[in-house]
């Protein structure tokens, strides 16, 4: 790319607002979507030559709306049903936004984009997908790179997806206030799911990949700007910061995984560990407490911590058992029965683990097998341990994780041999 | 560096946890997220076209024509939905050779590597949300009624650290 970062940047933060007045004014989020798309391509040609307009959300919404023109014509069946609709605003010369307007819709309109991207009839990997074209502003190909999938998969889960809005008769506009609170839960666990697709990447995101955690911090910035009384928005934010400060020491230089106790901590990122504890201490103060309120607390306890050994597992325990009353899953009882491990001895750890054998969504799960390992081997189980690690190893669908697994075990066999032999 | 511990579970023991809040509406949740998402959630998977090759000689020709089709229309249902990632069929396995090398040496035989009545024909790789998901896709292969079809997730070069 020969692009500067510069433009890019600033046409993937002008994007949603584009795209909401053109959805606004011709409806048509389909149509609009690829109309805005090709313009930032337009854009992202043009400016670095002829240099970045006065007005640039005003350039957008002008291309936008020609290249919307275009395609209209282009389907004459279609030109006379969509034309009936945008009626006589359609003139896209003339199309500036107002005086007000580029206010209003670079705020609510964003949300309203995102709530539309994140329709609970699409699938995850369609909300993931749309949102990140529609309101990022990425490129299918860059998507599709960041999902290790060829560009006309991508392509077809994006149209898909906007069929699947238009099939759902979603219109543009926030949901209804008794529908708001679970519509926007999707919307935070789509950033959630975008954040942890691009922390477990472990290939050069910069040359290849795009960074989909810095995609997804933006993005939740973005919300947390429109809505900095949400506790929960700001529990998610801090979450992502928390998680993403661990990142310089979360891999070795030939790409294998560091686990959390032995990372480097002098290589955590101070400033986003700052940063996100004094948010998520601030939520917690005056906001109802929510489960990426607590995921973040515990993140800021962690990241607390000088050495591993220093670290609070008392309290770290305390908060893993309030998550478990607010929000229980499986994988929070996982990982709460390490902090209970860590507490009151590996026995009670293990014993809180028996309950997901019987638990269909974890049960032969790679976690749970790695996390019993772990405990025992604290509890000076070995051979136990060492299966356990195997098992592990057998289970999980990654590369990188597997040969952790695997060494963790081969580490246990050589114990138990040395053992036996004197 | 005791002096700088945060309480973080002060407030919370104080009983003002929002069960309802959290608790409430799961449909719509339950709906689009079914899967425990415990990391990288998108894994694609190898579904393994399996068949018997002489079983299938002996098929009427409308019949093989029949299951074409039907498998064709999958594909492009899948491939419109944005989960086909690729996939081919194979030339009879009468075709095949094995190849394995021992003292340095390549020895090539004629045939697949598992000798069995049935075999690999050809494969396809889906990206999908879940295993059930990518089992549902397998379970509508035609071969999966007649034969068998064996699905795989694919080892991702991604991963989180424990």
């Amino acid at each position: 790319m020969t692009t500067p970062v510069g433009v890019e940047d600033q046409l993937r933060q002008l994007a949603p607002q584009v795209l909401a007045t053109l959805v606004r004014r011709y409806g048509g989020f389909d149509d609009c979507e690829d109309a805005v798309q090709e313009a930032l391509v337009d854009a992202a040609l043009q400016w670095p030559e002829q240099g970045v307009p006065a007005n640039p959300t005003g350039w957008l919404i002008r291309v936008a709306s020609r290249r919307l023109v275009d395609r209209i014509r282009s389907d004459e069946a279609r030109r006379r049903r969509e034309w009936a609709v945008a009626g006589p605003h359609a003139e896209p010369d003339r199309v500036e936004p107002g005086a007000d307007e580029a206010t209003r819709t670079s705020h609510d309109d964003t949300l309203t984009l995102l709530f539309l991207c994140c329709h609970p009839a699409l699938t995850p990997s369609s909300q993931l997908a749309l949102t990140l074209r529609a309101v990022g502003g990425l490129t299918t190909a860059e998507i599709a790179r960041a999902f290790l999938v060829p560009e006309a998969t991508m392509a077809q889960r994006i149209s898909r997806a906007k069929q699947r809005i238009r099939a759902a008769g979603a219109r543009f506009e926030q949901p209804a206030p008794e529908g708001w609170p679970a519509r926007l839960r999707v919307v935070l666990h789509v950033l959630y799911l975008l954040f942890n697709e691009g922390y477990a990447a472990t290939s050069g995101p910069e040359a290849v990949r795009v960074d989909l955690t810095a995609e997804a911090i933006r993005l939740t910035r973005m919300v947390h700007r429109l809505l900095p009384d949400d506790g929960e928005v700001a529990g998610l934010l801090a979450l992502m910061l928390l998680t993403d400060a661990r990142r310089p020491a979360r891999l070795t230089p030939d790409g294998s995984l560091v686990p959390l106790a032995e990372q480097d901590r002098s290589r955590w990122d101070q400033q986003l560990i700052e940063e996100g504890t004094a948010l998520v201490r601030d939520t917690l103060s005056r906001a109802p407490l929510g489960s990426y309120q607590l995921q973040a607390a515990i993140a800021a306890v962690h990241a607390e911590a000088r050495r591993a050994e220093d670290t609070d597992w008392a309290q770290i325990a305390a908060l893993y058992r309030l998550l478990d009353r607010i929000a229980p899953s499986p994988v929070v009882t996982l990982n709460r029965a390490v902090a209970v491990a860590m507490v009151d001895g590996p026995k009670a750890g293990l014993d809180m683990l028996a309950s997901l054998d019987a638990d269909e969504r974890m049960a032969g799960h790679h976690r749970l097998a790695a996390v019993r390992a772990y405990l025992l081997e604290l509890a000076g189980d070995l051979r136990a341990a060492e299966a356990g690690y195997r098992e592990a190893a057998r289970r999980t669908a990654s590369a990188p994780e597997r040969r952790y697994l695997e060494a963790q075990a081969a580490r246990l066999a050589k114990t138990t041999g040395e053992e036996e032999r004197t | 560096m005791a002096a700088r511990r945060i309480s973080w579970s002060a407030k919370s023991t104080g009983g003002d946890v929002e069960t309802g809040r959290v608790g409430s509406d799961e449909e719509v949740e339950r709906r689009s997220h079914q899967a425990p998402h415990v990391e990288g959630s998108l894994v694609k998977y190898l579904l393994l076209i399996y068949q018997n090759p002489a079983a299938v000689e002996e098929l009427p020709e409308s019949e093989k024509q029949a299951l074409m089709a039907e498998a064709d229309a999958l594909v492009d249902e899948l491939t419109r939905a944005g989960e086909w990632v690729g996939g081919e069929g194979l030339a009879h396995p009468a075709t095949a050779k094995t190849v394995r090398v021992r003292d340095g040496q390549p020895i090539v035989t004629d045939g697949p590597y598992a000798e069995a009545k049935e075999q690999v024909v050809g494969y396809c790789i889906v990206d999908c949300d879940t295993m059930e998901r990518a089992v549902e896709i397998a379970a509508r292969w035609p071969d999966a009624r007649l034969w068998g079809m064996e699905v795989r997730p694919i080892l991702s070069p991604d991963g989180v650290e424990m």
